[in-house]
């Protein structure tokens, strides 16, 4: 039987086994009152509002949690029941405070409403006078806790545990001094609560209410609600801005249902929008008058710092006076001129241009189409080189496409998941959501890092591997499937070519060897390997611990092999996912702004194509490939780019080896800025353009899943500062190739003519939630979640096998640098810090640079935590505060890189990975000092490029 | 182990429960930190304090509360708070009202007597008294050497002539209400899942009654023998005794059967011989009343706060581990071989406690009126006259002294508006102030609600401040209250929590402010 049939207030209703009273009474349109129940939840039946009486029964049933059966007659409303509902609503009333946090914030506090409505008033005593206080709790930088006004419906704890997997929230207590409590029952702020603020957006009254990030909350009405899209990691979350338009502000945010993130946020999307309105918003174009060109900060003229001085963004004394303001005109004009004269006078492969990823499609688009058709190179790239390019190399190469196979989501049909290189928790918050909520449902997870991340709480193995030993490892593991008989015979057969080489490849990699080379034991190896052979639906989700590293792209053939010898692409719940970066990196990398490819990954050096963007454009376009990010730096410190445009992208604190990036900037004849702060790289530039934030502009960004989703502006420009790509036309048209349109719906339309894969796509098409690209039909369709179920993008419908061997990092440590440097990102902070230490929450959650420091190596050099050392490479020091910790590997320390006071990248090495050009930010060789005892300071020495 | 019993471990290896094991546990089960402060603060066994040299509990509940039980607790109080090394809390009712007022010392039990005794002498530490042992009418053997005879005589018999036999028999169970004992292990032996369990529910907590305990030092091999057969009955192959922390000494007792019976061949892979494998384990609860509601139990069982489930599903469907679980009571299983041998249930065993001069367990046909079991607790204590009783226990109304000739069996106490419940006699002399005891009653399941859903847990508090309040219009707000309780509670706590006190506004004077 599948279906039930009940009468529910004298209507028959047919329901699905296991639907609730309360769920089919709804789907009756018959309106049942809850408090503790909100359908995206497991109901608890906890505070009894959705009482209703079955015939039959002693005592009434909380709806909300009792399942429909079959001929059950159920009574909705009553004398009886509503006077119980009655006495319920006065129960709680009569513990409340009285003032509601949330009524006077956002004025929908859920009792309050329940109780004007049912006319309800408090007549009973209140709250017991020898029940200890409960108090209020302020200390969370975002979360307001009064605990008197909780009502213990456990929509925060579900939240919490069940929908982000925090486990910060339970009960504590017990009867009528039950409360919640966060961790052991610490003060919120200090427990482990990483602040995503789900608890706040579940709670129905005001025991947890979001505090005021600049203006105080009001009510929703009161403000312009704007659908839009986080502007934060490739996750791309929906969410919704609510706006001040009198002030210019957004007062809150709010989780928006949508395929992808369901509703729910991490702490930068619903807490760091306030960066788009900090006073150091740029407001008019600048032109520099100090010349010489110099460094302008201390922070950004040398790595020295003195001590106890805290980290903090630019101080704009320091830097605004080597500019002065100018009118948009004289500005574009200026900038046009200077790379104009460069192009006319030494090519265009004099000039090159960053754009950025944390730019809009369209953005994207034009800013390649102005580098290729308006320069006349390919010299143009952005961060996806310092993140995925290794990945998109060796996807490109086996499989014939760089976009992920599968969504984030699909994992809800693995069985089986290797996460490995992935921060998860910090990178990708709510993708990590469903990775724990799967995991919580009997998902294996092999975590595979040499960093004990969060996410690895959720493994069922964790592997922490030495660093830079994955070639091995996955090479290892494939060793084992081949031997144990695992290899999905018919799928290799059918769908790829090449297996023969990689068994021989593969041979050498036997447990024994693997295991020594990657620390693992070889039991375990054998035992991971075997489960992965043996699932029914692996996926596999990486991120940068595989992409970083000078044999990135073999890192990721490796893994990608896996998936091909075991069938495990193109199905539901299996797949490659590289977990991409940043919100439009995805985006920017399909509208062309990488050196290699026009639009779609068309290559450059395909006759057809390059002759079908000369028509499309009218200009002649370069054959060559262009320079990619690290080698456009070098090739300016060579003295061979001479200009550039930079638009959203901080390649000072972003770039490896600063100190080459610094000289390198100061060598360039011209360097035009834009961007919606003076960044480290702005202090290099000739002409500064003050640009939009992604919450004052239209525009698509392409999340990690392939989703194409519309932004929508909640503010306005502050001042002066344009468009984005309302610049780059300016700039373009001045330069003698003239860009002209009406708005950004019209640039997407283009950038969808020249790509295959967009093909269907506009500005109206995309709707609330967005499209998942290829999605020919998206009037009928939400787009396509798996990929290659039937063969690939490849000229013979086969994926290759590419084979690597484990080769190990640049530079090894040795006696004079004895440690591992592995850097990365924090949950609080997003590339270079520009947006996150300008919002007011993030910044005050982690607001300092650190270096990680297992407790074994701390000791042998007697450091203690919160020490203040010297961590020096072979290309420079810096002096940060130290954390001890566990989750670091003996050898090896971690620091992040957002931090300007400390630049992590002061210390990395460029060398890069031969196919996919990206640095080897995950391994350099580095010493650590307790910071009196280090006199050396290399800074001022630049290694010249090799 | 599940994380309360690591809990219990961890805070028999230290005395209490410190944060860097707590921190040390999370880390190594992976379980969130505010599950394991959501245990510690649940159940009061665990502490997050050292212990003082010496810990002193008073009972504060009704059995205890009717022989100067609010004296003696001021006097306990008042000599721990004069010494450092001394430290007393109030507690709910330990099960001991036949020694009432019932104290422990280190988990000794003893009288308040006793307790302010060995106060005066700190330095010696009491040790743990033999629990108190009394043979039965409901024991059908005569010998020790006879033990499991009836269970070897139906090993051959098909489960369902077992269920059959229980159900003719008219047992019902004895934990308070009173449901078919056959008719329920039908239904779990005809659930298809397995493996299937078998729980004896030993956390008799409700005031004033303590046969359950008498039963467990005096016929473990009884209660074992219940199990065994119902075992047999619903196919199932693993039992557990939940048994509250607070019965040491009746658990070294069963403890001791439990190995005598394996030794025996009773207990194990083969049960006497024969294709049928079944055992035993005990768990100790580490506190509170609700603990005996079966869902709580089972959450308990699981390592979980012991918050009652919504129901259905019932444990015979869906208990411990999501399998089909048959939980009865102490008494319903030691009552299973007579009832198998002789196919009636003759006798029961009723507390009785108040103001009687020798309160105890007494043994009676049902039936019994209450002037009769009064009569065999030595009469009312100092010659009073008998004001009124409590025939079931705390959740049972209040019946007046009219109704001592009243039959104390299932459906005469039903007819009078009361109920047998768990057979509990609390026996109030002339002179009491009704409408206080039933404030205490009230007190009882304000401090053992467990706070799960909104009536139980606010409105068992609102009850407690009107009732002591005696305002007119307070005390008519309690029926509303307890229609509201009644109906929507999700467990019986909270549904009969209110029920005395109603039967004193609705059948006795009461004396407003």
């Amino acid at each position: 039987m599948t279906n039930v049939t009940l009468t529910i207030d004298q209507r028959e209703v047919t329901v699905p086994v296991g639907t609730t009273l309360w769920d089919a009474a709804r789907g009756a349109a018959i309106e049942i009152p809850v408090l503790c129940h909100d359908p995206k939840l497991e109901p608890v039946g906890v505070c009894r509002v959705c009482a209703v009486e079955v015939e039959g029964e002693r005592v009434f049933a909380a709806a909300c949690v009792r399942e429909a059966a079959e001929g059950m007659v159920v009574h909705t409303h009553s004398e009886k029941l509503e006077r119980c509902r009655d006495m319920l609503t006065e129960l709680l009333l009569s513990e409340q405070p009285d003032t509601s946090a949330r009524e006077q914030t956002t004025a929908d506090d859920g009792l309050l409403a329940l109780a004007r409505e049912r006319r309800v008033s408090s007549r009973l005593p209140g709250p017991a006078p020898s029940a200890p206080a409960r108090e209020q709790d302020l200390s969370s930088a975002v979360i307001a806790v009064d605990h008197q006004a909780c009502i213990l419906c456990d929509r925060c704890i579900r939240a919490c545990d069940d929908v982000q997997h925090n486990d910060v929230i339970g009960r504590t207590g017990k009867g009528y001094q039950t409360r919640i409590a966060f961790d052991l029952d610490l003060p919120m702020g200090e427990s482990s609560c990483v602040s995503c603020g789900e608890c706040a957006a579940a709670c129905p009254t005001g025991a947890l209410t979001d505090k005021a990030l600049g203006l105080p909350l009001r009510p929703r009405a009161e403000l312009d609600s704007v659908d839009s899209v986080c502007p934060y990691c490739g996750v791309g979350c929906a969410i919704r801005y609510h706006a001040d338009p009198e002030h210019n502000r957004v007062v809150f945010a709010e989780g928006r249902e949508s395929p992808g993130n369901q509703g729910r946020l991490c702490v930068k999307g619903r807490y760091g929008f306030d960066y788009a309105t900090h006073p150091q918003r740029l407001t008019k174009p600048l032109i520099r008058i100090d010349y010489p060109k110099h460094a302008l900060s201390p922070e950004v003229a040398s790595s020295k710092r003195r001590r106890g001085r805290r980290g903090s963004v630019v101080d704009y004394d320091q830097v605004m006076p080597a500019f002065r303001e100018a009118s948009w005109d004289e500005a574009l004009d200026l900038v046009a001129s200077r790379l104009a004269g460069i192009r006319e006078r030494e090519g265009g492969g004099a000039l090159a241009g960053f754009g950025s990823a944390k730019c809009s499609n369209e953005e994207a688009y034009l800013f390649q189409k102005l580098v290729r058709a308006g320069f006349g190179t390919n010299n143009v790239d952005h961060c996806t080189r310092l993140c995925h390019a290794s990945s998109v190399a060796a996807l490109l190469q086996m499989i014939g496409s760089a976009a992920v196979t599968t969504t984030f989501g699909d994992i809800e049909n693995s069985d089986f998941a290797l996460l490995t290189g992935t921060n998860t928790t910090a990178n990708h918050p709510v993708a990590a959501t469903f990775f724990k909520q799967a995991a919580a449902r009997g998902t294996r997870l092999l975590v595979v890092d040499p960093i004990r991340n969060p996410i690895a709480d959720h493994a069922w193995r964790f592997c922490q591997i030495r660093s830079g030993t994955d070639v091995a490892f996955y090479n290892g593991m494939m060793h084992v499937i081949l031997q144990e008989g695992l290899v999905d015979e018919a799928y290799v057969a059918k769908f790829t070519k090449d297996f023969d080489k990689l068994a021989h490849t593969l041979e050498r990699y036997t447990p024994r060897v693997t295991a020594s080379i990657c620390g693992i034991p070889e039991e375990t190896l054998r035992e991971v390997a075997i489960a992965y052979g043996e699932a029914q639906a692996a996926i596999t989700f990486w991120g940068m611990g595989m992409s970083q590293h000078v044999h990135g792209t073999d890192n990721c053939r490796c893994i990608i092999s896996l998936c091909l010898l075991t069938g495990n692409v193109g199905r539901p719940g299996t797949g490659l996912h590289p977990l991409r970066g940043q919100n439009n990196v995805q985006g920017a990398s399909d509208a062309g702004l990488i050196p290699m490819s026009y639009p779609d990954y068309q290559p450059v050096t395909s006759n057809e194509v390059r002759e079908y963007y000369e028509a499309a454009w009218g200009r002649e376009l370069d054959r060559e490939v262009g320079l990619t990010t690290v080698e456009i730096m070098e090739a300016a410190h060579a003295g061979q780019v001479r200009g550039m445009y930079i638009l959203g992208e901080n390649p000072f604190l972003s770039d490896p080896n600063t100190n080459l990036v610094r000289e390198a900037l100061t060598r360039l004849e011209f360097l035009a800025v834009q961007d919606i702060f003076l960044t480290e790289t702005a202090e290099f530039a000739d002409v500064i353009l003050p640009a939009t934030s992604a919450l004052e502009k239209t525009g698509t960004f392409t999340n990690t899943d392939r989703r194409v989703q519309l932004g929508r502006p909640a503010l306005k420009p502050p001042g002066e500062a344009r468009l984005d790509w309302e610049i780059t036309c300016e700039i373009s048209t001045r330069m003698g190739f003239p860009m002209h349109y009406d708005d950004s719906s019209q640039v997407f339309d283009e950038l969808v003519s020249h790509s295959a894969s967009y093909r269907g796509l506009s500005h109206d098409a995309l709707g609330e939630t967005g499209k998942l690209y290829p999605c020919p039909n998206p009037e009928e369709s939400d787009g396509t979640v798996v990929m290659f179920g039937d063969g690939f993008p490849t000229e013979d419908g086969k994926a290759r096998f590419v084979t690597a061997e484990h080769t190990g990092a640049a530079e090894m440590p040795d006696d004079e640098y004895p440690l591992i440097l592995v850097t990365g990102r924090l949950l609080e902070h997003w590339h270079t810090g520009q947006m996150t230490r300008r919002s007011q929450a993030l910044d005050s959650l982690e607001p300092e640079a650190f270096v990680s420091i297992h407790p074994d190596d701390a000791e042998a050099l007697g450091i203690a935590a919160g020490e203040w050392v010297a961590v020096a490479s072979r290309r420079g020091t810096i002096t940060l505060e130290t954390r001890i910790s566990r989750d670091v590997q003996a050898g090896s320390v971690f620091i992040p890189f957002h931090f300007r006071e400390a630049g992590a990248n002061i210390l990395t090495t460029d060398a890069l990975d031969p196919d996919g050009k990206i640095p080897e930010f995950k391994f350099c060789a580095v010493r650590v000092s307790r910071r009196e005892d280090d006199n050396s300071d290399r800074s001022a020495n630049p290694t010249p490029p090799a | 182990m599940n994380l309360i019993e690591e809990l219990s471990a961890l805070q028999h290896r230290h005395g209490y429960l410190r944060d860097a094991d707590l921190h040390e546990l999370a880390a190594r089960t992976h379980a969130p930190l505010h599950a394991i402060q959501g245990l510690c603060t649940f159940y009061p066994h665990f502490r997050r304090q050292p212990p003082a040299r010496l810990e002193v509990r008073g009972c504060r509940d009704l059995a205890c509360h009717l022989r100067d039980g609010e004296q003696a607790l001021t006097e306990l109080r008042a000599r721990c708070d004069a010494d450092a090394a001394m430290h007393f809390e109030p507690v709910s009712c330990l099960g001991r009202c036949d020694a009432a007022p019932a104290c422990t010392v280190n988990d000794v039990p003893m009288t308040a007597q006793a307790a302010y005794a060995c106060l005066q002498t700190p330095d010696r530490v009491p040790s743990a008294p033999d629990a108190a042992r009394s043979s039965f009418a409901l024991d059908p053997y005569t010998t020790t050497e006879d033990h499991y005879g009836i269970l070897a005589e139906w090993l051959d018999a098909t489960p369902d002539a077992i269920a059959e036999r229980l159900e003719s028999a008219g047992l019902r169970g004895m934990g308070g209400a009173g449901f078919p004992t056959g008719r329920k292990w039908k239904l779990v032996a005809a659930e298809p899942a397995t493996p299937r369990y078998i729980i004896c529910n030993a956390d008799e907590s409700e005031p004033g009654t303590f046969k359950d305990r008498a039963l467990l030092a005096g016929a473990p091999h009884l209660i074992l023998e219940g199990m065994l057969l119902a075992g047999l009955a619903v196919g199932s192959h693993e039992g557990w005794v939940y048994i509250r922390h607070e019965y040491g000494p009746e658990r070294e007792v069963l403890e001791q059967a439990i190995a005598q019976a394996r030794t025996a061949g009773v207990l194990g892979d083969r049960v006497l011989g024969r294709d049928f494998a079944f055992d035993v384990r005990v768990f100790v609860s580490p506190g509170g009343y609700i603990l005996g509601e079966e869902t709580a139990l089972l959450e308990a069982l699981e390592g979980r706060r012991g918050e009652p489930r919504n129901k259905p599903p019932y444990p015979g469907v869906t208990g411990l581990h999501g399998k089909p679980t048959l939980i009865n009571n102490v008494e319903t299983f030691a009552q299973v071989p007579r009832a198998l041998l002789e196919g009636t249930v003759a006798t029961k065993l009723f507390s009785v406690s108040g103001d009687v001069e020798q309160p105890g367990v007494v043994e009676a046909p049902f039936g019994v009126p209450v002037n009769e079991l009064i009569e065999r607790c030595g009469g009312m204590k100092d010659g009073r006259k008998l004001l009124a009783f409590l025939p079931g226990g705390a959740s049972t109304g209040f019946l007046s002294a009219e109704h001592e000739q009243l039959p104390l069996d299932w459906e005469p106490l039903r007819k009078a508006g009361s109920a047998l419940g768990s057979a509990a006699v609390i026996v109030v002399g002339e002179g009491a102030d009704l409408l206080a005891l039933a404030g205490n009653l009230t007190a009882f399941f304000r401090n053992e609600s467990c706070g799960k859903c909104v009536p139980c847990r606010i409105g068992t508090e609102k009850a407690v401040q009107l009732i002591a309040a005696r305002e007119t219009q307070g005390l008519e707000r309690l029926r509303e209250l307890h229609e509201t309780l009644a109906s929507t509670s999700i467990c019986g706590l909270g549904q009969a929590a209110l029920i005395p006190v109603l039967s004193v506004l609705d059948h006795f004077e009461v004396q407003t402010s």
